[in-house]
């Protein structure tokens, strides 16, 4: 069983993840061995409105390409956060579900050991990260990704006449032929390093706040280090609500949600909608 | 190459000042020439490399307000956030909020001066300098000539530096807006007594009745009133509230409520009343305090005429579902109606908003925690926002008087679309009456394209202004706005425009202040009651400029409720609508989206156009809404073009069937339609207020959900650019992705 070594060797760390099979690393192990932390996401269903502030805060934060009209038709179009929309009942009847969607993390993802190049890798705080330049575009990844949150750059992206002003220059623009998704805003949880050690601190919670966990308006995200009991996130993720995604394909998320509350709803033993 | 610097240029230049740091363009930069900067007199306040933040107010949301910061990179702005501190929003943001840096750096804003040199509408312009600009207006500008400047709703600073003009000028000023927020404010005159929108406290409320306000999405102060929901669901924070909307459509707060019911168009006024009949006839609210509140209607018999089985028959909602309704808002109290989106766009849509208004008088909930709370107003007799805009029927009428010869030598359009947002009103055959028209703003628009000489206006994200948001949450909030980068464009802000005309014009005696940056400062300190130039003054001003702005309790007188309404039920009548039902079978109703909504700088931007309707996830296009039901047994389907037609006019539109609507309605998004708003923008969907015809209610506010229309299929069908994966292999497995539990 391989292990993941310290910060410094994270390259040598995933390689050796790869050639063992990452996939049958445990989150505990993972945790365990790496010193703690385990960045994760809950998401309140409950709270999510819908109302696409996470969505455009995203978009804003990371670079994110254009999505022109072709490129929704063709469904090419990149978001690396969605709001799936569920239907449920016909008219008048009928309800409208909302749920925050983006790369989960797994602890066990089946996109990693996919990856003939060592492109996409655990790292030892939980990330699933995807190293661009080590990209060649198989798409294996995003073929093995039940979530459909990976996504293939077709094209070099275009920022026309001004609108490159608008790039953060923290985060890489990715260039065509290879695949990109939700990073946890790795950028700002090493900002967030970076300034802990000049006040000569280790990061605390709330000092790293993903885009769209900023924006939302209903705090229905909630970021943190789901390995630290006194997180907010690890509270809010022993809610009796909560669940994973997908749960039989046995990924492991690092995303936790909670689950939609309708006092209305007519709910089968085993509560499904 | 003229480098001669003038006072005039002087001012005008004054406008590219970055954040007081001294940084003044003497004059403007000739054509061809370099603008090359040395690190070495770069801004104090820019470090190559590091970011800075600046705290500033979502100007695009100008009645909303919320404070955001800005990211600057090497003087370029890199994104937007809340402003944690902006005690309005509280540190959250909207997609609109958040695409904010998009429209500075957009490519085709208006760069320079432009002048028109073909027919008006064919958005053939040419380039000129400001100098020439500034000359074509002071040549038609004077103390004898007639002059209308045609705005949206301007900050306080804006607002004192036009009305300073126009001592002088004799100008007039009309208040244009998408929505003219008439309706609503006659309904808090007629059952509160006060004009300014009050404190409805969601956070607090258990039960909330909402007939069509989209409080989630796009109605008043839609960040403030999420964050609220939010505490409103109460997790961990004691009971979950239950949350019912009322509408024909499905809004994005209908998709949140806990029960959706769908109603006829503009008899929600009567569902209300009902719900009163009950509450009284039940004996759920004290009847003596009942019979006092209805005495403008003679007493609590006036509700008589709306009981819940002879409403139910209107409305659509069944009876026994209006008398749970009422039962329900006493039994979780407190209890909070709500009124808004098509609700208030009908012939009698003030009346509606008043019955729903007086639910919330008679469960007894004003100011009480989860009730209708009176806002303060500030005591700052020069530091007044600006007032509601004209209603839409004065507007027409304007219009209407210009077209038949009253119209004035120059008309001065700032930042507002109204050819586009009223079609009805006539204004384009009224601009064309004027001597002159001068437009001015960040992106070309319909309006503009009309006008004699276009002038690049500031973006909010490039001057300086003051922030009165409204509706507050209990304590005065002045927000302040500055400057967080320098334009590309020779952009200027339209008080400095203001300033360097009057003071061609009139003198220099005529100027209150050099610059609106000053303008804004002085106006701000007097408020608080310091001099400027005062050290005590001086490092105030700092900690507002870090803050975004002042607020707090003591800075606003406190306003109170009337005693008993002055409205009187009989006013409300069964909705009329334009066109006959038998020759146009379905009523037609206009929403806002999260993404562009009705404005024109956010049509203009990619990621707005992108940003998916929530419930059907559109993007890009304007689609029309459809039962699935009415459209299967029309032969109907997604992405077919139909032809919708009204008295007013037609529009092709591909259908999206979903079960957002019931049978005989049809929905449609505003905002595209648009010609000249850049090229993400131009030439896109369909403005569906070209299908309204020219309806108010009595209060002036425009019916825009009050026309007929009819529907008809076209060999046509186009790709429908959502986000839904239609064939979702998700949709077979085991667990499914939303969990339902009981609340």
């Amino acid at each position: 069983m391989a292990s993941i070594p310290t910060a410094v060797n994270n390259e040598a760390a995933a390689r050796a993840a790869a050639n063992a099979g990452a996939n049958t690393i445990s989150a505990e192990e993972r945790a365990a061995s790496s010193g703690g932390i385990r960045w994760g996401m809950v998401v309140d269903a409950d709270l999510c409105t819908g109302c696409q502030a996470c969505v455009v805060a995203c978009q804003a934060e990371n670079n994110v390409a254009l999505n022109e009209e072709q490129r929704v038709n063709e469904k090419r179009a990149k978001a690396w956060i969605r709001i799936e929309r569920y239907w449920e009942g016909e008219f008048p009847n009928a309800k409208a579900r909302f749920l925050p969607v983006m790369c989960q993390h797994c602890a066990t993802a089946p996109c990693e050991p996919v990856c003939p190049a060592w492109a996409t890798y655990h790292n030892e705080e939980g990330l699933n990260v995807q190293v661009y330049n080590r990209c060649i575009g198989t798409r294996f990844c995003a073929n093995g990704c039940p979530y459909s949150v990976r996504h293939f750059n077709f094209w070099n992206p275009e920022w026309p006449g001004e609108l490159e002003n608008q790039l953060n220059p923290d985060v890489t623009v990715r260039t065509k032929g290879i695949i990109e998704k939700c990073t946890f805003c790795v950028q700002r949880i090493n900002r967030a390093r970076v300034d802990a050690n000049r006040q000569g601190r280790e990061v605390a919670d709330g000092d790293v706040s993903p885009a769209c966990v900023q924006a939302c308006p209903t705090h229905a995200l909630v970021f943190g280090d789901l390995n630290d009991p006194f997180s907010h996130a690890a509270d809010r993720a022993e809610d009796e609500r909560s669940y994973i995604l997908l749960e039989e394909r046995g990924t492991e998320p690092g995303v936790v949600y909670l689950a939609k509350v309708d006092p209305f709803a007519h709910v089968e033993e085993d509560e499904h909608h | 190459m003229n480098r001669k610097i003038r006072r005039r240029n002087f001012l005008l230049g004054s406008a590219g000042a970055l954040l007081g740091s001294g940084l003044i363009v003497g004059c403007a930069a000739p054509e061809r020439e370099s603008r090359v900067k040395s690190f070495a007199l770069s801004p104090e306040q820019s470090l190559p490399g590091e970011d800075l933040w600046f705290a500033t107010i979502d100007a695009h949301d100008p009645i909303a307000g919320n404070g955001v910061v800005v990211r600057t990179v090497d003087g370029r702005a890199k994104k937007v956030e809340g402003n944690p501190q902006f005690p309005i929003n509280l540190g959250k943001s909207s997609a609109r909020a958040q695409a904010g840096v998009q429209s500075v750096y957009h490519p085709d804003r208006i760069a320079t001066p432009l002048l028109r040199t073909g027919d008006p509408g064919s958005g053939q312009f040419r380039p000129i300098s400001w100098d020439r600009a500034l000359a074509f207006i002071t040549d038609r500008l004077g103390a004898d000539v007639s002059a209308t400047f045609l705005t949206g709703r301007l900050d306080p600073v804006k607002q004192r530096l036009l009305d300073s003009f126009r001592l002088w000028s004799k100008a007039d000023h009309v208040i244009l807006g998408p929505s003219d927020q008439s309706n609503l404010r006659y309904a808090l005159r007629q059952v509160y007594g006060v004009d300014t929108l009050p404190h409805f406290d969601i956070a607090r409320a258990r039960s909330i009745i909402s007939f069509g306000s989209d409080f989630l999405g796009t109605e008043l102060s839609p960040v403030a009133y999420s964050g609220a929901y939010a505490q409103f669901r109460g997790h961990g924070n004691g009971g979950r509230g239950l949350l019912t909307q009322v509408e024909p459509h499905m809004s994005l707060t209908g998709a949140n409520a806990d029960r959706w019911l769908p109603v006829q168009p503009g008899f929600e006024g009567h569902v209300a009343l009902a719900i009163a009949n009950e509450l009284v006839s039940a004996g759920l609210v004290d009847a003596a305090a009942a019979e006092r509140l209805l005495s403008a209607s003679g007493g609590i018999s006036a509700l008589d005429a709306f009981t819940p089985d002879s409403v139910a028959s209107l409305s659509g909602i069944p009876a026994a579902t209006i008398r749970e309704l009422a039962h329900e808002f006493v039994d979780a109290q407190p209890g909070l109606a709500l009124v808004g989106g098509s609700a208030l766009g009908h012939v009698y849509g003030d009346q509606i908003a008043a019955a729903v208004l007086l639910l919330n008088r008679l469960v007894g909930n004003d100011s009480l925690p989860g009730g209708v709370n009176a806002n303060p107003e500030s005591s700052w007799e020069h530091l007044r926002a600006a007032g509601p805009a004209t209603s839409a029927r004065a507007a027409s009428a304007m219009a209407d008087s210009w077209s038949a010869g009253g119209a004035p030598d120059l008309v001065f359009v700032y930042e507002v679309d109204p050819v586009h947002d009223l079609p009805a009103a006539g204004f384009e055959s009224a601009l064309a009456a004027a001597g002159a028209v001068v437009g001015m703003g960040s992106f070309m628009n319909e309006t503009l394209a009309l006008a004699d000489l276009v002038l690049p206006g500031t973006h909010p994200f490039e001057e300086w202004g003051a922030y009165l948001p409204e509706p507050l949450r209990g304590e005065v909030v002045l927000g302040l706005q500055q400057p967080v980068v320098t334009p590309l464009t020779e952009a200027r802000s339209f008080g400095d425009l203001l300033i360097a005309a009057s003071s061609e014009l009139f003198g220099e005696y005529s100027v209150l202040y050099d610059s609106q940056q000053s303008a804004t400062k002085n106006m701000v300190l007097a408020a608080l009651g310091l001099t400027p130039g005062d050290s005590t003054a001086e490092a105030g001003w700092i900690d507002i400029l870090r803050r975004g702005g002042v607020w707090g309790s003591d800075l606003g007188q406190a306003q109170a409720f009337g005693n008993a309404p002055a409205w009187d039920v009989a006013r409300l009548r069964a909705p009329t609508f334009a066109g006959d039902a038998t020759s146009y079978g379905f009523n037609l109703i206009p929403f806002q989206t999260v993404g562009i909504g009705t404005d024109p700088h956010s049509g203009a931007q990619p990621w707005l156009q992108a940003t998916p309707d929530p419930l059907t996830t559109m993007t890009w296009k304007t689609w029309v809404e459809m039962n699935p039901d009415q459209a299967r047994a029309m032969g109907i389907q997604r992405g077919d073009v139909l032809r919708i037609q009204t008295i007013a006019g037609s529009a092709d539109v591909p259908v999206y069937p979903a079960p957002t609507i019931g049978p005989g309605l049809i929905a449609v998004p505003e905002g595209q339609g648009r010609n000249f708003s850049g090229r993400w923008n131009e030439g896109r969907g369909s403005n569906v207020r070209a299908l309204l015809p020219d309806l108010t209610s009595a209060a002036g506010g425009q019916a825009f959900a009050a026309a007929r229309a009819r529907v008809s299929r076209l060999d046509q069908t186009t790709l429908m650019p959502t986000f839904e994966l239609i064939e979702d292999p998700r949709n077979d497995a085991e667990s499914p992705p939303v969990k339902i539990v009981n609340g």
